[in-house]
């Protein structure tokens, strides 16, 4: 559905992708994550035609139809929610009963159903966020785009949103999705991640946990300020972040097991051995590290 | 007529702002239905709900941006929200919605902001200096707002609303679209600002990871505050026993197989992982039901369960027509 072959873009001085090779084919959801900055944005305006590359090329299937949503997306703020998604509908030519129907099933499905005559301008920051999802698969394109959708989203909703979009998958639409949810990244067929303008990994979620270099593991404790200030001290950790009631460490180097035992001992007197344990990476430690070993 | 009906007593010592059956109508729609509630002293408050619940209303209330309908605020050790002028010069307020000039360099974005506070001068440049330190953007200084990442421009939207150090800080929405690394980030700082600074901090967020590290949680639903109290003590409150069950793959049809059956409350994912609330009484059918798809675990509930909890006991009392509060004590 879209291939890239060493694209780039420049602005000015800036490169805001610096050589990206990527195939993704006909029928996946493909989720792209990474630091605000990446080149995430510049990659979906390139895919929607909004941008042209500086280098490198850029393919789109054939007369495949899309929809973008971009990050900030602009209504109409003097229309109310259903004049605006009347005026979407008639733009892409959907015939006016199915997209009243539709647009009817998907507000409900986002507890927006209340709020048809109210104006876009007076919604809430997260209200205006479901109307420009709505407005999106309002049309059914083959492709669709969606940069950072959930933004501003609140939890039951979001749940609410990846039901439909994952109905969407199944019927055939190949969709591309950026977002800051690490949760979201795992219900992609694949996933690819950017960073400072290049791919540093694509894969499924497996493949890329695969290649985590580092040791992590997890401390429960009660006493989370106590525990911190004496990690401080070990250098076998080299990151500590809190969980509710669980910490979160990651080892500098070195295997497993070296690790798991300095950090029991310690920790001695404070958190019994069983309270520390190994744990497999999640993606946000993928996340974390990338940008630590950028920072220094 | 506000100042009358609040009750004149000082508030206790350990709390720095009180909301007084705040009501804010936008012509027959009743955005804030009476809202009551206090912010400790010196701690992390945040207040959650679903989107257009009326959380981002409440706060410009609070920070006297906007006249309630009815109700007040109390707080500043003796100030009434009424006294506009004295009330706003002591409380900082980042809004949901970016606010600073994208063709402005950062340091020219804080010398407007600082001169809107009424700084000037040496007092002016010595607050650039020190908050550029502490919310580490030093190097970044000159450069156009535009191209800075969305994480670096909430710490300099931080900054402006800290240049007048202000004793309170109401924060909406401050890390929507901040990717994960940056959100940490922010919430050190947000600590910092309380634990070493004294700092009353009101937040707002959707993320409930953050939730889960505020010290004290107000829940906001259709308007009407339905429950208050310490993360741990909310979730102790919370009905039934969560289990979660790890997936290989194809995790929608696995939340499809178990979804609106007899013995949960409510199933949902997160990621690969599937979570299931199950109904008092019904965690042997439970957990014999999640078996076929995984070996169950019993886990912690998380924010998000005990909000979904609380709005069906909202729904409920709302159906049965009964006062919406419940409040949690520790
Ligand atoms: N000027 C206005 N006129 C009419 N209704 C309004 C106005 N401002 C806000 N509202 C409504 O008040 C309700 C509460 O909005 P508010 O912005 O407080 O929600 P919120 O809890 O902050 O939501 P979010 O999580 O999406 O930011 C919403 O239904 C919104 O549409
Ligand atoms: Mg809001």
């Amino acid at each position: 559905m879209i291939e890239a072959r060493g694209l780039e873009k420049r602005f000015g001085a800036h490169a805001a992708l610096r050589g990206v090779d990527l195939r993704i084919a006909e029928g996946e959801l493909f989720a792209l994550i990474g630091p605000d900055g990446a080149g995430k944005t510049t990659f979906f305006r390139l895919v929607a035609g909004l941008l042209t590359p500086t280098a490198g090329t850029l393919r789109r299937a054939e007369g495949a139809t899309f929809g973008l949503v971009p990050q900030r997306f602009s209504l109409y703020e003097d229309l109310t929610v259903d004049e605006n998604l009347d005026l979407r509908a008639r733009l892409y030519s959907v015939p006016s009963a199915e997209a009243r129907a539709r647009a009817a099933e998907l507000l409900r499905r986002v507890g927006m159903a209340p709020f048809g005559a109210r104006l876009a301008g007076a919604l809430s920051g997260g209200m205006k966020q479901k109307l420009a999802l709505v407005a999106a698969l309002l049309t059914k394109p083959r492709l669709l785009l969606l940069d950072e959708p959930t933004t501003g989203v609140d939890p039951v909703s979001r749940r609410e949103f990846w039901l439909v979009l994952n109905e969407l998958h199944h019927e055939g639409l190949t969709i591309v999705v950026s977002t800051p949810y690490m949760d979201e990244a795992e219900y992609a067929t694949r996933l690819g991640f950017l960073d400072e303008g290049k791919l540093l990994a694509v894969g499924t979620r497996d493949e890329v946990l695969a290649a985590f270099p580092r040791p992590i593991l997890e401390v429960l404790s009660p006493d989370r300020n106590g525990v911190r200030r004496r990690l401080a001290g070990i250098d076998a950790v080299d990151d500590v972040s809190l969980f509710g009631t669980r910490l979160h460490l990651r080892g500098a180097a070195g295997t497993g097991t070296e690790i798991l035992d300095s950090v029991r001992a310690g920790l001695t007197g404070l958190v019994p051995a069983d309270g520390v344990r190994l744990v497999p990476p999640t993606l946000e430690d993928v996340f974390v590290l990338a940008g630590d070993e950028v920072e220094t | 007529m506000r100042a009358e009906t609040s009750s004149r007593a000082p508030l206790p010592p350990g709390v720095f702002l009180r909301a007084e059956g705040l009501v804010k109508k936008f012509g027959d729609f009743v955005a804030v239905n009476g809202v009551t509630f206090d912010v400790p002293r010196g701690k992390v408050f945040g207040f959650l709900g679903p989107n257009g619940s009326g959380k981002s209303t409440t706060i410009r209330m609070l920070a006297g941006l906007l006249n309630p309908t009815s109700g007040t605020a109390r707080g500043f050790d003796g100030l009434d929200v009424t006294d506009t002028e004295r009330w706003k010069s002591r409380l900082g307020y980042m809004s949901q919605k970016f606010s600073l000039y994208l063709d402005l360099t950062v340091e020219e974005n804080l010398r407007f902001f600082g001169r809107v506070y009424g700084l000037a001068g040496p007092r002016l440049d010595e607050r650039i200096r020190e908050l550029s330190g502490t919310l580490r953007f030093e190097r970044l200084k000159d450069t156009l707002t535009e191209s800075l990442s969305t994480g670096m421009r909430q710490r300099v939207a931080l900054a402006a609303a800290l240049l007048h150090e202000p004793l309170l800080l109401f924060l909406d929405e401050p890390t929507g679209g901040v990717d994960p690394k940056g959100r940490r980030l922010f919430w050190e700082l947000i600590y910092d600002l309380a634990a070493e600074k004294g700092m009353t901090v009101l937040v707002t967020t959707h993320y409930m990871d953050e939730a889960e590290q505020c010290d004290e949680l107000a829940f906001i639903l259709n308007g009407d505050l339905i429950a208050h109290g310490e993360p741990h003590a909310l979730k102790r409150g919370i009905s039934g026993r969560l289990l979660e069950v790890d997936l290989e793959s194809a995790p929608f049809e696995a939340l499809a197989a178990v979804r609106g059956a007899a013995p949960l409350e409510d199933a949902y994912l997160f990621g690969l992982r599937l979570r299931v609330l199950a109904r008092e009484g019904r965690v042997d059918d439970a957990l014999s039901l999640v078996s076929r798809l995984g070996t169950p675990a019993v886990a912690e509930p998380s924010l998000e369960d005990v909000f979904v909890d609380l709005a069906r006991g909202y729904a409920e009392r709302k159906a049965a027509a009964q006062p919406p509060t419940r409040m949690v004590t520790t």
